[in-house]
């Protein structure tokens, strides 16, 4: 995602329906994810230490002394935001395409990383549902690789697995994303 | 309950089950108590503040005017679920606090800032996204059109009597 431009949705804001409703994901994205944006153009364009580096960059970046005070949680809560959101439409799409199909859409690689992790797929998305009915308040559920393969974890807020320096404190095991839940209330 | 949160009196394995659930409960048994129907009696500031209440928010913000804007600033503050409070502090003083998820003032052992609440906004999605959706700052101003003056007036009169507001 580049910092500060609202990413396009894959797909019309009717797609995803029934499953999740045109104005949940028009309001989602045209105000929830637009709102991010503008706040990490702002923050970007006012702190030059923050220039130069990507997204994802940044947010390895949150909870370090790279920015302090109240730039340090807006790059915590408007950068996670940012990056999660769009990483978020990025991987839906509307059901019954080839996209959403795991059977044919899913890599052998994903395949066997989940089997390995897991023992079979119900059982991952099992793991994955029971995280992210236990999150608390606002939050995300992940689905994350890390050195010792797939892992599950949470984060509050617009926290993410890659905030390394805001890990340890949220109880967040550090990975990559793959898969995200947004559980705000907002979805 | 809610004061026990986080302090040896409440079993370890069951902590964060009376937390978010005890905290729930007693927040939202609170809220109902302080909203009142606008245009009803009670909702009038005028005549429905106590002189107590009046002073002392005069006393800590010059004005209700004054004393909103904060609140509602502290309230759009809250990142993710929380609550906004008026509360009464150890040293007799109205404070404006927040608190995260379903925690309030009265779990000393785990927030912030401890006080007996008069007053609490949900500023939860939940809340308000059904009318408002993201903007939360209409919902601010909004709400209070319909805040039971009446309520929060004997809600202070009880914690500066070092009680504690009555729920439902």
């Amino acid at each position: 995602a580049e910092i500060g431009v609202l990413p396009p949705l894959p797909y019309d804001t009717t797609a995803l329906e029934p499953y999740i409703d045109n104005a949940t994901t028009t309001i989602h994205h045209d105000r929830h994810l637009y709102a991010f944006v503008v706040n990490m153009r702002a923050l970007v364009g006012n702190n030059s230490q923050l220039q130069g580096f990507t997204l994802a960059e940044l947010q390895r970046l949150a909870g370090t002394d790279v920015v302090s005070g109240a730039a340090a949680k807006t790059l915590q809560n408007s950068g996670g935001g940012e990056w999660n959101h769009a990483l978020f439409f990025k991987h839906l799409a509307p059901a019954g395409t080839p996209q959403s199909m795991f059977d044919t859409a899913a890599s052998q690689e994903l395949k066997g990383a989940i089997n390995t992790a897991f023992g079979d797929f119900n059982t991952m998305k099992a793991q994955l549902t029971t995280a992210a009915i236990g999150v608390f308040g606002s939050g995300w559920a992940w689905l994350i690789a890390t050195d010792e393969g797939l892992q599950i974890t949470t984060t509050p807020n617009q926290n993410n697995p890659l905030q390394t320096a805001l890990a340890t404190s949220t109880n967040t095991t550090v990975g990559i994303p793959v898969l995200g839940i947004d559980v705000w209330e907002h979805s | 309950l809610n004061k026990a949160v986080g302090t040896k009196d409440i079993p370890t394995e069951v902590t964060t089950a009376v937390r978010n659930n005890g905290g729930g409960h007693w927040n939202h048994s609170f809220f109902w108590k302080v909203l009142a129907p606008a245009e009803s009696k009670e909702a009038d500031y005028q005549t429905a503040a106590s002189d107590e209440l009046k002073q002392a928010i005069e006393d800590g913000w010059g004005s209700l005017k004054d004393f909103q804007a904060k609140f509602n600033e502290a309230a759009a503050a809250v990142f993710g679920s929380g609550w906004a409070w008026l509360g009464v502090d150890d040293s007799g003083k109205l404070v404006i606090s927040t608190t995260s998820n379903q925690d309030n003032p009265l779990m000393k052992a785990v927030v912030k800032e401890a006080n007996t609440p008069v007053l609490g906004l949900d500023v939860w999605e939940h809340a308000y996204y059904l009318k408002y959706q993201n903007k939360r700052p209409d919902y601010l101003n909004s709400w209070w059109h319909v805040v039971n003056w009446e309520q929060v007036s004997h809600n202070y009169e009880q914690a500066k009597a070092g009680k504690l507001p009555s729920t439902a």
